[in-house]
């Protein structure tokens, strides 16, 4: 076992590693920096023994990816999470497509690029940080200030008087194609995307988003509390968010209807 | 109450929602968030508690204006229901799991 710093952010964690390759794939702090770390990480060896009885080599890269469920949780007390989720970037917001494992959400965001060239650009290919920034305050008991300028056609504005702002930020987790490159933006929209029978784009509200949705925020499952504080944060996601629910049955024909509906 | 919820399932709200989410522990059993009713999160609240039976019925008896067997009947198939599901266990059962 060695011990390596790995940041995330702005945020430093002493990670115990099984693997020392590990830390490749991962920001190392300055060495200059004296930031002090804000929790300790490893990987608990029950989590160990599952991937081992799956058939996980104990390799650096199992290592890389095992990691994925403590980074959040120790990113949590600090109002950051880790999604489930493909990240773009469009008009200087960022947009996150959500699915299972093979459900197509590379495959979205292969067809969004290849139809609109240059138009779009990849935060994160995989898991991206979301972060939690509380805007002012509304004043007096109307609606909250739009807090993103004045390009709020596909930004829904929170009906509680304390606003928030998720930063959706890249990670080093970016999937097998590796895309990534673009700078983090705030969230203005998520796509729940699932495969059907037709080609279908429906408006969802916060409720009908909060249980598909929940199952793609990353954690170990373990720690009740920190169950309960990423519903919290889910909440907070859903309040800032435009959300759509994208039904795709062959692509390109979706992913065209997603650009008309969403990215116009 | 002859039920009681499963050790390892975590009450919580999302939006407003009163949801069931499985932790680590009871994924042999249960993986899949769930959603209850306003009513029957808080009937599930209260046999997490262990309120008595009488408790819990004059609760329903007050909000739903139903008679005691209605909602004992009620109440049976919605325990019935999330063991089948995995969130809950039959008391009985108990030492075999």
């Amino acid at each position: 076992m060695i011990r390596q710093q790995i940041q995330l952010l702005q945020y430093v964690f002493s990670c115990q590693l099984r693997h020392k390759e590990t830390a490749e794939y991962f920001q190392i702090p300055e060495p200059k920096s004296n930031a002090a770390p804000v929790a300790e990480i490893s990987v608990l060896q029950r989590d160990w023994d599952e991937l081992r009885t799956q058939g996980f080599a104990d390799s650096a890269h199992t290592e890389y990816s095992v990691l994925t469920p403590y980074f959040s949780e120790a990113l949590v007390p600090h109002e950051c999470v880790i999604i489930h989720a493909a990240a773009l970037r469009w008009r200087d917001r960022a947009y996150l497509i959500c699915a299972e494992s093979g459900v197509g959400k590379s495959t979205q965001a292969h067809w969004l690029q290849k139809l609109r060239p240059g138009a779009f650009s990849v935060i994160c290919g995989d898991r991206p940080i979301l972060e939690f920034r509380q805007a002012a305050e509304s004043k007096g008991g109307g609606s909250a200030p739009n807090s993103l300028g004045s390009d709020s056609s596909s930004i829904r504005r929170a009906s509680t008087k304390r606003t928030d702002v998720v930063y959706v930020h890249p990670s080093p987790w970016n999937g097998k194609e590796n895309w990534h490159g673009a700078d983090a933006a705030p969230l203005a929209g998520l796509i729940l995307l699932n495969r059907g029978e037709e080609n279908r784009i429906v408006s969802l509200s916060e409720r009908e988003a909060a249980l598909p949705l929940y199952p793609q925020f990353i954690h170990t499952g373990w720690n009740p509390e920190m169950i309960r504080q990423i519903a919290d944060l889910e909440t907070r996601l859903l309040n800032t968010a435009s959300i759509w629910r994208l039904t795709t049955h062959d692509v390109p024909a979706s992913t065209r209807l997603l650009l008309e509906t969403v990215f116009h | 109450m002859q039920y009681k919820p499963r050790p390892g399932i975590v009450q919580a709200k999302i939006c407003g929602l009163h949801v069931l989410i499985p932790s680590r522990v009871t994924y042999d059993h249960c993986k899949s968030i769930i959603r209850l009713p306003s009513l029957w999160a808080i009937t599930y609240d209260l046999i997490q508690k262990g309120e008595s039976d009488e408790t819990i019925i004059r609760l329903h008896q007050v909000l739903t204006k139903k008679s005691e067997d209605e909602i004992r009947q009620r109440i049976e198939r919605f325990c019935e229901n999330l063991v089948e599901q995995g969130f809950m266990i039959r008391e009985k059962d108990e030492g075999r799991l």
